[in-house]
């Protein structure tokens, strides 16, 4: 592993002992008073560190203002460092300072460009290297990463900052970091600032036993204390050294100091550097998988993948990814990860819509409700790239296969966002029958992988599944396939099930009996339903099986007490009246009083003579004060559920909507709470409704009322520095000739400002947004 | 920070939820028991503090040695009289946005109520942090007053990137600032407590919402189901 690298220390805290004041730019001195810059580099260099990092943490374009260029400050920074004499100058990136979405309002390729900018700055400086650091996002570091990547040939080293806990600030696990971070590329990953070396070591164990690159720590000098009411560090020079040298011993190769770290600490380290030789490190070679917040590793478990969100043959997610409303899927994904999946297939493959785009926001939006590492699935290369691009992990592709045409299309993505990728056993000449045949394509996909640099355990094989009842020959081949590739080739397998049932009766249960087949052959990663009970009974018990769950305890635990049928309610619902459930809020009844009641009348009548007069009622209980928010919220949510099934029972046409409503929160703005109380209110009066979610740009607004003949379009703003975002958008609304009318809400509105920004309507609240609906649309 | 275990108080969620002695049901009860719940096992609560000498020399009230000049006739009415100033930020970190979400997805009542729990929670972490304050200026034989945020009165919120600044708030507790100056986490509180001699008649309480500065930008106003009853 060659020789250790020595870091530099603090910079900040030594500018701060030289004057820089709390909460000034330190990168400015570079202008300013470079001289300051130049003797704490000169000191880390007398104290001898081999990189000596520029001062340009904050030197980009959002950080700097006004006050001064990325360029003017970087190309000050590295020449500072040179001038002080050292051996190799590092160009210092740190965070942007906005958070990206979906947690924040900056986008993807705003982060990167400001990278980018920081980037082209440093190359043209002549920087040596780029250390991207202090990172509490890992989108963020990636957006960081593949800048320096893909506009430099520099070595980029990555580290983020852990809070005591474990965690990052956006609960990113150091175990995430590496097994990412590695695969997207960096050269060195690890840890820095926030801890001092001693809190740091169990997680710097961590990022050893996932980083598949030489692994870099750059503690500070213990916790930051406040006490005094100024910060201090208390972690001497000696204690410093000795503690990171105990890290070297475990494998740490690139060391050096942050906050309230000095020349001295760096000088006792250089010693403990210089009194060994690096460790040789075993690299682990595994499939591991990761979102922002989880982990999943193959290593003797097997993985279930949810097969949900694909509009193919499903209607409402169909009309979701046409609308770009996304409530529907999201909760298919909320329900699948209940269910027991550990990973979600990402399929938006529909032909009339932009699928790079919609396939691109979906993974961002699902990635704010569910912390299960995705699946990204496409057959369009572009739409592929522009998910993987902007998804937080290591994501699985689905897929390549052994065409010549998409090897080299797809597996130059996987290698460029360090996915995984899954690879089908089939070629220009179709799906083999025979299972020999298959693995053949298989070894090509795995051997083509490797010369894109795309390591083995990162192939994922799919033997493909093929109807029983058309060639009842084929089922055992794939299955002996299975068996070959995971004997032969080391490799995980994955495999969707449900193909093998098409067209016979009870489907499950062949499904289930192929399922448990497949797994005795080795296979890794059903594709599956996670709803259905069958397939996550077979699966639970194959890992009693198979000796991953160890002495069957997470399944004595979920089947001891395994509920039978529910028992019989003691109140017969339908005798209860609907508007006192909905009174009530007891949503468990409803269901059933509703299905009582369409016995007897038409689903129209149920709407209209039972569960708007229900709602009604508790308006007006609400306007009376004799119902709080949540109480005539509950309400809401109690008539909701009855209205899902009068819409699920009823034949298409017969349930006609009564007009739709674009709700959205303008553009900067991520207060929801406020539109999602008028979503709920509106849908119960039998609107469809879009809700196009937080934060959302203009022009999104504009084509989707244009393109769904939106006829009332609500947005929301719940700040003062919004509004604006609420008048261009209505403004654009105007220019595009849409035929709606616009309702506005929120606290900072009042009627004359509504009418000041173009609005149609006020909403007071959400019950008012009911009155401005009905009027609208004549109800 | 050291291990604190925070409690929800029911009765400030009733209130930050409009409550003004509607009956109110078991169900709904337990609903907000759970919740308040979750709300607590998602918090990850941190603050920090720094206390700076109040440089009253120019026409508006500075941090010393920090280059901040804090703005707007309100805040230097608000710190007349103070020696120094302590510059405060908690935060429940991002794990409660998350849960927030996700649970909007499933019901916007229990998202209405867990708003409430965490407006309760932010609220009881920026006492223990004021409480600290209190306990520092007491050994300094100080008084303090109220906590006066950016957007109080006519103390702009641009200010907000250099109140986060001088505690360096994004890396001790990872808050962030959007373009249009909104904290996140959206459960963080930034704000000023003026440290004053003894004897001059500092008002400590808030104010009722008619008086209250915070009118505008009052979270609880925003979301539209009032403040104080």
């Amino acid at each position: 592993m060659g020789e250790f690298t020595l870091f530099d220390g603090g910079m900040g805290t030594e500018l701060q002992k030289r004057g820089l004041k709390a909460g000034a730019l330190p990168e400015l001195l570079n202008l300013t008073e470079p001289e300051i810059v130049r003797d704490v580099h000169k000191a880390y260099v007398e104290a001898g560190a081999d990189v000596i990092t520029a001062n340009t943490f904050g030197a980009n374009s959002k950080k700097l203002g006004d006050a001064g260029t990325v360029e003017k400050v970087v190309s000050a920074g590295i020449r500072l460092v040179r001038e002080a004499g050292a051996k190799k100058a590092a160009l210092d990136i740190g965070p942007i300072g906005a958070l990206l979405a979906p947690m924040g309002t900056m986008s993807f390729d705003e982060a990167y460009s400001i990278f980018r900018e920081v980037v082209r700055a440093g190359v043209k400086a002549g920087a040596d290297l780029v250390i991207i650091e202090t990172m509490s996002d890992l989108l963020e570091a990636k957006a960081a990463l593949l800048a320096v990547k893909e506009n430099s040939d520099l070595p980029a080293y990555v580290t983020m900052t852990f809070m005591a806990d474990g965690r990052t600030f956006l609960g990113t696990s150091p175990a995430v970091a590496a097994a990412t971070l590695s695969a997207l590329g960096a050269d060195a990953v690890g840890i820095n600032c926030s801890l001092g070396p001693e809190e740091t070591e169990p997680f710097i164990a961590e990022v050893l036993r996932w980083a598949t690159v030489p692994v870099i720590v750059q503690p500070n000098a213990g916790l930051p204390d406040g006490s005094s009411g100024e910060t201090v560090y208390h972690v001497t020079p000696e204690e410093f050294a000795r503690s990171v040298g105990r890290m070297l011993d475990m494998g740490v190769t690139v060391a050096g100091g942050c906050c309230g770290t000095t020349p001295e600490h760096i000088r006792l380290l250089r010693r403990e550097m210089d009194a060994r030789r690096p460790v040789e490190r075993e690299i682990p070679r595994r499939t591991v998988l990761t979102s922002s917040q989880r982990l999943v590793c193959l290593d003797n478990s097997i993985a279930v993948i949810g097969e949900r969100i694909n509009p193919t043959g499903k209607k409402k997610i169909k009309a979701a990814l046409r609308s770009g409303s996304f409530d529907y899927i999201l909760n298919e994904a909320i329900s699948q990860e209940e269910a027991g999946a550990d990973l979600l297939d990402v399929n938006a493959g529909l032909p009339e819509i932009d699928e790079p785009a919609t396939l691109r926001r979906l993974v961002t939006s699902l990635q704010a409700v569910t912390p299960l590492p995705l699946q990204i699935d496409s057959s369009d290369p572009e739409a592929l790239d522009a998910a993987c691009r902007v998804y937080s992990g290591k994501p699985v592709i689905n897929s390549v296969n052994g065409k010549e045409e998409s090897l080299s299309a797809i597996l130059p993505i996987a290698k460029k966002y360090g996915a995984a990728v899954v690879g089908l056993t089939l070629d220009e000449n179709g799906i083999p029958d025979k299972a020999e045949e298959r693995l053949k394509i298989a070894e090509k996909i795995i051997k083509r992988a490797g010369e894109y640099g795309i390591p083995r355990e990162d192939v994922l094989i799919d033997c493909l599944t093929l109807t029983v009842s058309t060639n009842q020959a084929l089922a055992v081949e794939t299955l002996e396939a299975v068996e070959l590739v995971t004997r032969n080739l080391g490799v995980k397998t994955v495999l969707g099930v449900s193909n093998i049932s098409f067209g016979l009766p009870a489907r499950e249960v062949i499904n289930a009996a192929f399922l448990s087949a497949a797994f005795a052959k080795g296979l890794t990663m059903p594709i599956l339903n996670p709803m259905s009970r069958r397939y996550m009974d077979a699966v639970a018990a194959w890992r009693v099986l198979s000796g991953e769950d160890g002495n069957a305890r997470r399944f004595i635990e979920s089947y001891v007490n395994l509920p039978t049928d529910p028992a019989p309610s003691n109140e017969p619902a339908g005798q209860i009246d609907i508007t006192q459930i909905v009174l009530s809020g007891r949503k468990l009844l409803i269901e059933d009083a509703v299905r009582a009641a369409l016995r007897e009348r038409g689903p129209m009548e149920v709407i209209n003579g039972l569960l708007i007069p229900a709602i009604n009622a508790a308006g007006d209980k609400f306007e009376r004060g004799e119902f709080f928010l949540p109480q005539l919220m509950a309400s809401a949510e109690t008539v909701k559920l009855g209205f899902d099934v009068i819409r699920d029972g009823a034949k298409s046409g017969e349930v006609a909507s009564k007009g739709k409503i674009l709700l959205a929160t303008v553009k900067g703005d991520i207060h929801d709470i406020g539109k999602n109380i008028v979503k709920m209110l509106l849908s119960n009066y039998g609107y469809e409704i879009l809700d196009l979610g937080r934060d959302v740009p203009p022009e999104l607004i504009v084509e989707t009322t244009l393109r769904e003949h939106i006829r009332l379009v609500g947005l929301s703003a719940l700040m003062t520095t919004t509004v604006k975002a609420m008048a261009d958008t209505i403004k654009l609304l105007h220019e595009a000739g849409a035929a709606c009318k616009i309702m506005v809400g929120g606290a900072v509105l009042t009627p004359e400002y509504a009418a000041l920004v173009g609005a149609d309507y006020y909403a007071r609240d959400a019950q008012e947004s009911a009155r401005i609906a009905a009027e609208v649309f004549g109800g | 920070m050291p291990d604190f275990e925070y409690k929800i108080d029911k009765s400030e969620v009733l209130r930050y939820l409009g409550h003004r002695g509607q009956a109110l049901t078991p169900e709904l009860m337990a609903l907000i028991d759970e919740i308040s719940e979750k709300c607590l096992e998602s918090a990850r609560p941190r603050y920090c503090f720094q206390i700076f000498p109040l440089d009253t020399t120019s026409p508006s009230p500075a941090l010393a040695g920090t280059g901040v000049t804090l703005l707007g006739e309100d805040i230097k009415k608000h710190l007349a009289g103070a020696s120094s100033v302590a510059v405060m930020a908690a935060t429940l970190g991002f794990e409660v946005e998350r849960a927030m979400m996700r649970l909007s997805q499933r019901s916007a009542t229990a998202e209405v109520i867990f708003n409430a729990a965490c407006t309760a929670l932010i609220e009881a972490v920026s006492d223990r942090c004021e409480g600290e304050i209190v306990e520092t200026a007491r050994r300094r034989g100080l008084v303090t007053s109220y906590r006066y945020s950016p957007g109080y009165g006519d103390f702009p919120l641009e200010q907000q990137p250099e109140i986060l600044g001088v505690l360096d708030a994004g890396t001790r507790l990872g808050i962030t600032l959007t373009d249009s100056m909104l904290m996140l986490p959206k459960k963080s509180v930034s704000a000023l407590i003026g440290l004053y001699p003894e004897g001059l008649g500092v008002r400590r309480g808030g104010s009722s919402c008619e008086t209250c500065e915070n009118r505008e930008n009052c979270e609880f106003r925003k979301e539209g189901y009032g403040c104080n009853g």
